[in-house]
C-alpha cells in the first residue's frame, strides 16, 4: 500500500492504519530501534510505542514522507529508552553513539537554553555543506544509528574509512557549532 | 553538563531529503555518484586491470616512440667509413641552422620535460695564459764541445720538452727572430752571430710555436702556422690554414739548411717533445660546416699532406664528443728525425683546447664554452684525455666541469689522478624570473685518469667574487692563489691531495698582492710572480711583485718579497728561473712611481712625489734569494731593446754572465753588474743597450 493510502487510513481512524504501517515499515522501525537498544524486548516495545505515537499524531500531522516520520518517531523513543538504560548502567548499542555525539553536544550550562529547532536548523545547514558521501555516512550513523560495520558494508567502504569520515565530520560540526556561538 | 540524548533527539530533525538520500544509498547498496569506489567482482577487476595496462602501454608508446627527425636524410652514406661522423655532423648542422627550434626525441621530451628559461647573460671572458711553472734549466753532461744540450725552457713536466724561441747548446745560443733562425756563439763580451737562416717562407704567418733542439744539438725542429689565400684573398680549402713542421740541420751553424717539411691542415696550438717523438696539437676550424659535401670526406674530415699526397684522417681516428661540433683538435705523433707522421687522432667538439697539459703518457685538452642547456648560461669546460702510450694512442674519455681554467698549470696528473683547478661561476638571482648575475669562485676537482670519472671535488672554496690567479701542484699538495680584480689580496690555499677521495684544505690567510705564476723551488718553497696590492682600476700603476712563500706545514707564509711599480710580461717563458742557485730574472718597464696603500674600490689618492727615480725605463731585474731575502740587480736596457715588447725576450746566465735576447738583439751583462744593487743607483748605471 502506498504511503498516501496509509495516511488516509490514519485520517479515517481505521485500525488498518497500524497494521498497514507495521506491514510496510515494521522491519524498518525495528532496525532503527535495534541499532540503539540492546534488548530485543526493548526493541519491540519501542516500535510499538512508535506506532502509537503515529496514531496519536496523524492527524493533524500529514507527513510528506511516512518512512522518515515513522523512523524519526522510532528513533526518538529508542533514544530515550537508551538514555534511561545508560543512566542505569545497562548496556545499549547507543553507548558508543552517545560518546561520539558528545563531541558536538552543546554544554547545558550555557547562559541560554539550547533551542532544539535552532539547533536542528544549524545541523541541516551544516549537512548541506557536506559532500554527499560524508553526509550519507553521518545520517546513517546519527539518524539511522547504524553501526560502523553496517555503514561500511552498505557503502562498499572499509571500516577504517567510515570511522575516519565520521571523525572528521564530527570535528567540522564542532567547529561549525562553536562558530555559531555554542559552547561545547 | 551535556545531554547527548537531546542531541540525538534533535538530530531526528534532519531534513527528510537527507534521510531519503541515505535510505536510497542503503537500499541500493551503492554509493552516490560522488563515490569513487564500487564493489567489483573478480572478473570486473581483471577487465579493469587489463584496460589500465593497455592504456599505460599506449601512453608509453606515444611518449617514448621516436619522433620523425626534422634533419636531412643521410642514409645513402651508410656504406661510407665516415657514416657515424656524417650522421653526427648532419644533426649538428641542423641544430646550428635552427638554434631556436626545439628538437625533441620523443613526446615525453616535447610535452613533459620542463622548458628552458632564458635569462640575460653576464659574460665573463676567459684568460688564456701560457705562463707556466715547471722544471728549471739543468746542466747537461759534459760532451763534445758544442754538442751538449742545455735545457733553458722551464717545462711544466719533467721529461716533456716544450718548444720555445730560444734553445742552447754548450757553444751556441739558438734564437728564432721573426722568420729567421739565429745562432750566436757563446763568448761573453765577444759573443757574435755565427749564422742565420730564413726558415719561414710563407707570407701570412698566423702563429709561431717555436722550435726544439735535438739532444745531440744537430737538428732544429721548427713549428709554425700559416694561411694560404687565393687571388681574391680568401682562404683556400683544404689547407687554407695549415701547420708546418720544418727540420733544420744546425750541426754547422754557419751553414744551416732545411732538411724536411711536413704540412698539416689546421693551426698549431702547441706541441711537446718526448724522447725524439713530437706530439703536435692543432686546431682545425676551417671546415665549412654549412657547405659540407658528404660525398667528399675532405670537406668534413681533417686532411694531411705528407709531400706525396693529400690524405684524409681515417674514420677510426676521429672521435666526436660534447654537445655541438665546431672544431677539430688534431693530435699528431711525428718522428723528430724523419718527420714521419706516425699516427694521428682527431676529436670533434664545440671548442678548441684553450689549455693543454701533457705528461709522458697522457694529453689533456681543456676547452670552455657557454652552456645554455639549463636555466642559466654559464661557462663550463670539457676536459678530454688522450693516451699517448704507444699502441694505446687514442681517446680515453672526457669530463664536463663547471668553470674554466686559467692556464695549463691548473692541471696536474699524479698517481693516476688528474687534478684540476677551475674558476667557477655561480648564478645569483637579481630579479626573480627576469635576470641573474654570475659570481666567481674557485673549485678543485680530482679525476681518475683511467677513464676521467670524477673522484672528488672541493667547490667554491674561495670568497665570492674571487678568481683563480695561479695554481701549482707539488706531488700530493696543491697551492692556489685567488683574488678579485679590484682588491689584490693573495690568499694561498693549501690543499692536501694525498687521498683524492678526501681533499682537505687550509686557507693560509691574506697576503697583499696575487701571483699570476706560482713556481715550485723545492723544499716547500714557492716563487710567486704577479702583482702587488695596488691594482685598482688603473688609477695607480700596477706594482710588479715577486715573493717567496714557504710551506710551514699547516699554512703558507711569505718569506720575502720584491715590488716595483711598472709593467711586465706574463709570458712565463720570458722569465729566467734558476732553482738550483735561487736566481730569477724578469724584463720590466718601470712607470711613474706612486706610493701605494691598501687597495679599496675607490681609494683615496696619496701625495705624489715631484720626481720619480725613473720613468718608463726598460730594465732587466735579477733577483737572488739567499734563503732569507732577495738581493736585486736592476740592469737598464735600451729603448730599442724593448721594441716589440718582452713577449719574445729570453735570458740565461752562463758562467756568471747574463745573456738577454730579444728580436734580433743580444745583450751580455758582465758579472759585476749582476750583483745586488738598489734602484736608487739606477741613474748612475751605464746603459749597455
Amino acid at each position: 500500500m502506498d504511503d498516501n493510502r496509509i495516511i488516509e487510513l490514519y485520517f479515517a481512524r481505521s485500525e488498518d492504519a497500524i497494521s498497514e504501517t507495521a506491514k510496510k515499515y515494521g522491519r524498518y522501525c525495528g532496525s532503527i530501534a535495534r541499532s540503539i537498544l540492546f534488548s530485543e524486548q526493548d526493541v519491540e516495545e519501542c516500535v510499538n510505542d512508535a506506532y502509537l505515537a503515529a496514531w496519536n499524531s496523524i492527524p493533524p500531522a500529514r507527513p510528506e514522507m511516512l518512512a522518515a516520520y515513522l523512523g524519526r518517531l522510532t528513533r526518538n523513543i529508542s533514544i530515550n529508552r537508551a538514555a534511561k538504560e545508560r543512566a542505569g548502567k545497562r548496556q545499549t548499542n547507543a553507548s558508543v553513539l552517545f560518546d561520539e555525539v558528545s563531541e558536538f553536544t552543546p554544554d547545558q550550562r550555557a547562559k541560554e537554553p539550547i533551542d532544539s529547532v535552532e539547533f536542528t536548523d544549524l545541523i541541516n545547514r551544516f549537512l548541506s555543506g557536506l559532500k554527499p558521501k560524508a553526509r550519507v555516512i553521518f545520517v546513517q550513523r546519527y539518524w539511522h544509528m547504524d553501526s560502523v560495520d553496517q555503514i561500511a558494508k552498505s557503502l562498499d567502504m572499509s571500516i577504517s574509512a567510515v570511522k575516519m569520515t565520521l571523525m572528521r565530520t564530527r570535528s567540522e560540526l564542532a567547529k561549525f557549532l562553536t562558530k555559531e556561538g555554542y559552547t561545547l | 553538563m551535556k545531554d547527548e540524548r537531546k542531541t540525538l533527539i534533535d538530530l531526528g530533525g534532519i531534513d527528510d531529503k537527507y534521510i531519503t538520500e541515505a535510505e536510497q544509498a542503503i537500499a541500493s547498496k551503492a554509493a552516490p555518484k560522488e563515490f569513487s569506489k564500487r564493489r567489483r567482482g573478480r572478473t570486473a577487476a581483471l577487465i579493469s586491470a587489463a584496460v589500465v595496462l593497455v592504456l599505460l602501454l599506449t601512453a608509453a608508446l606515444w611518449l617514448f616512440l621516436p619522433l620523425k627527425a626534422p634533419y636531412p636524410d643521410v642514409s645513402k652514406y651508410k656504406g661510407s667509413d665516415y657514416y657515424d661522423l656524417i650522421s653526427a655532423i648532419n644533426v649538428q648542422n641542423y641544430r646550428k641552422d635552427h638554434p631556436d627550434e626545439a628538437i625533441f626525441i620523443n613526446n615525453y621530451e616535447k610535452y613533459l620535460k620542463s622548458g628552458k628559461q632564458k635569462v640575460k647573460l653576464q659574460y665573463v671572458s676567459t684568460e688564456t695564459d701560457k705562463d707556466n711553472s715547471g722544471k728549471g734549466p739543468t746542466a747537461g753532461l759534459p760532451d763534445e764541445e758544442g754538442q751538449t744540450y742545455f735545457e733553458v725552457t722551464d717545462n711544466q713536466t719533467e721529461g716533456v720538452i716544450e718548444a720555445d724561441m730560444f734553445k742552447r747548446s754548450g757553444k751556441y745560443l739558438f734564437y728564432l727572430s721573426d722568420h729567421d733562425l739565429l745562432a750566436y756563439e757563446i763568448a761573453g763580451a765577444d759573443t757574435k752571430l755565427a749564422g742565420s737562416l730564413r726558415v719561414i717562407d710563407e707570407e701570412y704567418i698566423d702563429y709561431t710555436e717555436g722550435f726544439y733542439l735535438s739532444e745531440d744539438c744537430t737538428k732544429v725542429t721548427l713549428i709554425y702556422s700559416a694561411t694560404q689565400l687565393d687571388e681574391n684573398h680568401h682562404k683556400i680549402r683544404p689547407f687554407g690554414e695549415y701547420t708546418v713542421i720544418c727540420s733544420v740541420d744546425v750541426s754547422d751553424p754557419a751553414n744551416m739548411k732545411k732538411t724536411g717539411k711536413l704540412k698539416i691542415e689546421g693551426e698549431s696550438y702547441t706541441s711537446r717533445m718526448v724522447d725524439g717523438k713530437l706530439t703536435l696539437i692543432l686546431s682545425d676550424d676551417e671546415k665549412d660546416w654549412q657547405n659540407i659535401n658528404f660525398d667528399d670526406p675532405a670537406s668534413f674530415v681533417p686532411v694531411m699532406d705528407d709531400g706525396e699526397s693529400i690524405k684524409c684522417l681515417p674514420s677510426d681516428r676521429i672521435h666526436a664528443y660534447g654537445q655541438m661540433y665546431y672544431i677539430y683538435t688534431i693530435v699528431c705523433r711525428i718522428d723528430e728525425s724523419t718527420l714521419e707522421l706516425e699516427d694521428s687522432i682527431a676529436v670533434l667538439s664545440e671548442t678548441d683546447p684553450e689549455h693543454i697539459y701533457m705528461t709522458e703518457d697522457s694529453l689533456y685538452l681543456s676547452g670552455s664554452y657557454f652552456d645554455e642547456s639549463g636555466d642559466y648560461s654559464v661557462l663550463k669546460s670539457n676536459i678530454a684525455e688522450i693516451s699517448l702510450d704507444g699502441e694505446k694512442f687514442g681517446f680515453i674519455g672526457s669530463a664536463l666541469v663547471d668553470g674554466y681554467a686559467k692556464d695549463k698549470f691548473c692541471f696536474d696528473e699524479y698517481n693516476g689522478v688528474l687534478r684540476a683547478v677551475m674558476t667557477v661561476q655561480n648564478p645569483v638571482i637579481v630579479e626573480k624570473d627576469v635576470s641573474y648575475t654570475l659570481v666567481d669562485n674557485a673549485s678543485i676537482y680530482c679525476f681518475d685518469a683511467n677513464d676521467m670519472t670524477l673522484l672528488s671535488s672541493v667547490e667554491n672554496f674561495a670568497p665570492d667574487g674571487e678568481v683563480v690567479r695561479s695554481a701549482r701542484f707539488e706531488g700530493k699538495t696543491a697551492y692556489v692563489c685567488t683574488s678579485t680584480t679590484l682588491v689584490a689580496v693573495d690568499p694561498v690555499y693549501y690543499f692536501d691531495l694525498s687521498d683524492p677521495n678526501n681533499i682537505t684544505s687550509i686557507d693560509t690567510g691574506a697576503i697583499p698582492g696575487f701571483s699570476t705564476s706560482l713556481i715550485s723551488l723545492g723544499n716547500g718553497y714557492l716563487l710567486g710572480i704577479g702583482r702587488g696590492r695596488n691594482l685598482t682600476l688603473g688609477r695607480y700603476t700596477p706594482a710588479f711583485k715577486v715573493a717567496i712563500y714557504k710551506d710551514v706545514g699547516d699554512k703558507v707564509e711569505e718569506v720575502c718579497s720584491y715590488e716595483l711599480a711598472g709593467s711586465y710580461s706574463e709570458n712565463y717563458k720570458g722569465y729566467y728561473i734558476d732553482r738550483e742557485n735561487g736566481v730569477f730574472g724578469f724584463a720590466f718597464t718601470t712607470d711613474k712611481w706612486f706610493p701605494w696603500h691598501d687597495g679599496e674600490d675607490d681609494p683615496e689618492p696619496v701625495e705624489v712625489p715631484d720626481k720619480s727615480p725613473f720613468e718608463e725605463t726598460p730594465v732587466y731585474v735579477l733577483l737572488h734569494f739567499d734563503g732569507e731575502k732577495f738581493e736585486e740587480s736592476v740592469i737598464p736596457l735600451s729603448d730599442s731593446f724593448r721594441q716589440g715588447g718582452y713577449y719574445y725576450l729570453r735570458a740565461t746566465v752562463i758562467d756568471g754572465k747574463l745573456y738577454v735576447l730579444n728580436n734580433d738583439q743580444i745583450l751580455v751583462i758582465a758579472p759585476e753588474f749582476t750583483k745586488a744593487i738598489d734602484h736608487q743607483r739606477l741613474s748612475r748605471i751605464p746603459n749597455f743597450g
